[in-house]
């Protein structure tokens, strides 16, 4: 009888990749900056994003912004000039 | 509500894909902020909205740099310049 060790394939690349989409679902919950092309910076709570990467977004700041307004409590933002996500915490 | 054009869903990973769509329908009627790229705020009772985020407000003020510029019974707003779509407080 010989031992066989069990087989630990490595993974494929197929298998190891992870899609851009799936990263952006990873934030689902957590608190994220959104950078826009024109210097705009939005904070807020990711609660979703369609295929285009439109974010509806909670509890919402425009950071930087020169106008002090109160948090938005629900917010749909356009992917038109998403550059970036960024993650907090 | 119809969402037309844009809301094409072709099966990627997200679970969220329609959160952006429900958004949409949930905010219909309701008093909302909208941001423009020249940095324009309307803020009025949204009454109809569509997939490519065109916009008719009623009862819309224009506020530029916090203050309140114009107000206008019915205004409509090119989906192409918006940059968020919030709940008003």
């Amino acid at each position: 009888m010989t031992d066989e060790q069990p087989v630990i394939e490595p993974p494929t690349a197929a298998e190891s990749m992870t899609l851009p989409l799936e990263l952006i679902d990873q934030c689902i919950g957590k608190r994220l900056r959104a950078f826009l092309r024109d210097q705009h910076v939005i904070e807020g709570t990711l609660v979703g994003f369609d295929d285009l990467v439109n974010l509806v977004l909670d509890d919402v700041v425009e950071v930087g912004s020169p106008v002090q307004s109160p948090p938005t409590k629900r917010m749909l933002l356009s992917s038109r000039t998403l550059t970036m996500l960024a993650p907090l915490e | 509500m119809s969402t037309t054009g844009e809301s094409e869903h072709t099966s990627t990973a997200s679970g969220s894909a329609d959160i952006t769509a429900s958004f949409l329908s949930s905010i219909a009627n309701q008093p909302v902020n909208i941001k423009l790229h020249n940095d324009f705020v309307y803020t009025g009772v949204l009454s109809s909205i569509d997939g490519y985020m065109n916009v008719v407000l009623q009862n819309a003020s224009e506020i530029v740099n916090g203050k309140t510029m114009k107000t206008y019974d019915e205004v409509f707003l090119r989906g192409n310049n918006v940059i968020y779509i919030g709940m008003a407080a």
